[in-house]
C-alpha cells in the first residue's frame, strides 16, 4: 500500500488545465515562393476555453479548446505576366519568308503586386485531444541529452513569458497529459474572406492600369482582372477554398497547431510537478525553541518521494507514491 | 516575406502615339527590310537626337536565319540585341531584318548600306539600299500597331486608305493576328479595313513609298474599368456539405 495518496477531482484537473491553457500564446510567420506568385503569413494566436473529461479507461479528453487568432495576416504577391500588343506572323508568297512582328509590352517589366489583409476576425478553429497521463522523473544531476532539445520548437513559437517552466534545480516528478490523438479543425475560410482577398488583389492590379480606353484595351488583352488573378494563382474554383488549402497543406499550419499541443502538453509543460525530495515543512527562523529567546534556524523538513504513479478513472485522478529513504 | 521591389513603369508611348510615319520609326512601328543579295551591309541607326549604333548584317547563302528583329531602343543591351559581340547579324539570302523601338520617345532613322568587297567604310562608293527618312523601298514592309480606338487615315504617294480600330466587345483579344495591306502603283488594297486595337497593320510595299498613318477621329472606350466588376471566383454550384 502506498504511503501517500492524493485524489484530484475532475474539476481540479479542469482548473489546472485551464491555467496552463490560459498562458499559451504563440506567433509564427513564413513564406513560400510558388513561381508566378508568392504567399506568406504572419499569425499570432492563443487558446481559450475547453473542457476536461476523465475516462474510465484511464484516458483524459481535453475538448473544444478555442483557437483564437489575434493576427492572421496573409500576404499574397503576384508577378503580373507581360502584357503586350502586336506580335504574330504574316504569310508572304515564296520566296519571301514569313515575317513575324515584335511584341511591344505595356510595362517596362513584370509588375509585382502585393496585398496583406488581416483575416483574424474571420478565422475560428477548435482543438480537442485525448491523452493519457505520463509520469516522468527529472534528474537534476544528469547531464542534458546532447544535441536535441524537445522543447526548442515551443521556445521559438511561444510568445510571452512563464509558459515554459525553467529547468528545475532539484529532482522532480512531472505529470503530463500526453496527447495520443489530436483533432484540429481544418482551416475553412468563409466566402467573405474570398471576397476580401479578391477585392484587395483586384484593386492592386487595377491601380497599375490607367483608366478609360487604355484600361478597356488592357483588360481585353488579359481577359479581365479576375481571370488574370485566377490564372496567376492557378485557382481552380473558389478563392476561399484555395486559401484553405494554402493554410492546411502548403503552409502546414494544421501540423503546426498539432505539434504545438502535442509538445506543450506531452513533453514540455507538466500539468503537475512534485519536487523530490518534497518539502513538508519549509526552513524557518524561530525564537520559541531556546529559553533565552535567541533565534534558531530550523532546517526544512523534506521527504524523498519514490515510485510515484498516477491513475485515472472516470471521476478523479489519483496520485500515489512512497516516502522512501 | 521579402520580395524585390521592382520599379515598373508604364510604356506611355504605347498609348499616346497617334501619328506614325515610316520616315521616323517610333514605338509601335516596325520597318522590315529584305536582303535579297548576299554581301555585307552596314546598318547605321540614328535617333533624332543622337547616333545610336552601327551594325553589320552579313547575308550569306549558307545561313539559315531568315529573320532578325532589332530593338533600336535596346541595341546596347544584351536582351535587345540579336547580334554577336562585334555587332554582326547573320542572315540568309532573302532574309528580313525588322527594325523597331520598343520604348522611348522620338523617331529613329536607319540607313542600310551595301559594302563593296574589300572596303570597310560606308561612304561615297557604297550603295545605300535603305534610308527610311527618304522612303520605304519596294519590297520592304512597314508595320504599325494601333492601340487607340478610332478612325485612321493611311496615306502614301497619292493613295489613301481608311482604317477603323475598335475595342473588342466582351471578349478576350488576341493581339498576335496582324492584318496585311498591299501598296501598289494603283493604291492600297484593300482600300479600307477594320481591325481590333492592339493588333498590327502590315503594309507590304510593291512600290517605293513614304508611309504615314494618323488618327483622325478618336473613339472612347466603354470605360468598363470604372464600372462594376464581374465576379468570376464564385462558383455557381453550391458547396458540398
Amino acid at each position: 500500500m502506498a504511503h501517500l495518496t492524493v485524489a484530484l477531482s475532475e474539476n481540479v484537473l479542469r482548473t489546472s488545465v485551464a491555467l496552463l491553457v490560459g498562458a499559451v500564446r504563440w506567433e509564427k510567420q513564413g513564406a513560400k515562393d510558388f513561381g508566378a506568385f508568392s504567399a506568406g503569413y504572419h499569425v499570432k494566436g492563443h487558446l481559450e476555453g475547453g473542457g476536461v473529461d476523465l475516462g474510465s479507461d484511464g484516458s483524459i479528453e481535453v475538448k473544444e479548446l478555442d483557437v483564437k487568432w489575434d493576427r492572421f495576416q496573409v500576404t499574397l504577391g503576384l508577378d503580373v505576366p507581360e502584357i503586350c500588343v502586336g506580335g504574330g506572323c504574316i504569310d508572304l508568297p515564296w520566296p519571301l519568308p514569313d515575317i513575324c512582328l515584335p511584341r511591344i509590352c505595356v510595362f517596362s517589366g513584370d509588375p509585382d503586386i502585393s496585398i496583406s489583409p488581416d483575416l483574424a476576425a474571420f478565422v475560428a478553429q477548435e482543438i480537442s485531444f485525448t491523452g493519457r497521463i505520463k509520469v516522468r522523473y527529472f534528474d537534476a544531476g544528469a547531464p542534458p541529452p546532447p544535441g536535441f532539445d524537445p522543447c526548442s520548437f515551443l521556445a521559438q513559437v511561444l510568445s510571452g513569458t512563464g509558459v515554459l517552466p525553467p529547468t528545475p534545480t532539484t529532482n522532480q516528478w512531472q505529470v503530463f497529459v500526453d496527447p495520443q490523438s489530436i483533432d484540429v479543425d481544418l482551416f475553412d475560410f468563409a466566402d467573405i474572406v474570398g471576397d476580401i482577398v479578391e477585392d484587395a488583389l483586384t484593386a492592386a492590379v487595377e491601380a497599375l492600369i490607367p483608366g478609360g480606353w487604355v484600361r478597356d484595351l488592357i483588360l481585353a488583352i488579359v481577359g479581365g482582372v479576375a481571370d488574370l488573378i485566377r490564372f496567376v494563382l492557378d485557382i481552380p474554383d473558389e478563392i476561399d477554398e484555395w486559401l484553405s488549402d494554402l493554410f492546411n497543406v502548403s503552409f502546414g499550419l494544421l501540423d503546426f497547431l498539432a505539434q504545438l499541443v502535442a509538445e506543450l502538453f506531452g513533453s514540455c509543460v507538466p500539468v503537475y510537478r512534485i519536487d523530490d525530495p518534497f518539502e513538508v515543512l519549509p526552513a524557518k527562523v524561530t525564537t520559541s525553541v531556546l529559553l533565552s529567546g535567541a533565534p534558531v534556524t530550523l532546517v526544512p523538513v523534506e521527504v524523498p518521494v519514490r515510485g510515484l504513479s498516477v491513475t485515472v478513472n472516470d471521476v478523479e485522478l489519483v496520485v500515489q507514491a512512497d516516502v522512501g529513504a | 516575406m521579402t520580395r524585390d521591389d521592382r520599379q515598373v513603369t508604364l510604356n506611355r508611348a504605347v498609348f499616346t502615339q497617334t501619328a506614325f510615319e515610316s520616315r521616323a520609326l517610333t514605338v509601335l512601328t516596325t520597318l522590315f527590310h529584305r536582303f535579297p543579295r548576299p554581301g555585307r551591309y552596314r546598318v547605321h541607326v540614328q535617333h533624332e537626337s543622337r547616333p545610336v549604333r552601327d551594325l553589320t548584317v552579313v547575308v550569306d547563302e549558307r545561313s539559315t536565319r531568315l529573320q532578325a528583329n532589332l530593338d533600336l531602343a535596346n541595341l546596347h543591351e544584351e536582351k535587345g540585341c540579336c547580334c554577336d559581340a562585334e555587332g554582326d547579324v547573320e542572315l540568309a539570302v532573302n532574309g528580313v531584318v525588322g527594325l523597331y523601338p520598343s520604348t522611348g520617345v522620338g523617331g529613329y532613322g536607319v540607313t542600310v548600306t551595301r559594302l563593296t568587297e574589300g572596303e570597310g567604310r560606308a561612304d561615297g562608293g557604297h550603295e545605300v539600299v535603305l534610308d527610311n527618312r527618304k522612303g520605304v523601298p519596294a519590297g520592304d514592309l512597314f508595320a504599325v500597331v494601333l492601340t487607340r480606338p478610332g478612325s485612321y487615315v493611311l496615306a502614301a504617294r497619292n493613295a489613301r486608305s481608311e482604317v477603323r480600330v475598335t475595342l473588342p466587345r466582351g471578349e478576350r483579344v488576341r493581339t498576335d493576328e496582324p492584318s496585311l495591306v498591299v501598296l501598289t502603283s494603283d493604291g492600297f488594297a484593300p482600300r479600307s479595313l477594320e481591325l481590333l486595337a492592339g493588333r498590327a497593320l502590315v503594309i507590304a510595299c510593291d512600290v517605293d513609298a513614304d508611309l504615314r498613318i494618323e488618327l483622325v477621329r478618336a473613339e472612347e472606350g466603354e470605360g468598363r474599368g470604372a464600372g462594376p466588376r464581374r465576379r468570376t471566383f464564385r462558383a455557381a454550384r453550391p458547396r458540398e456539405g
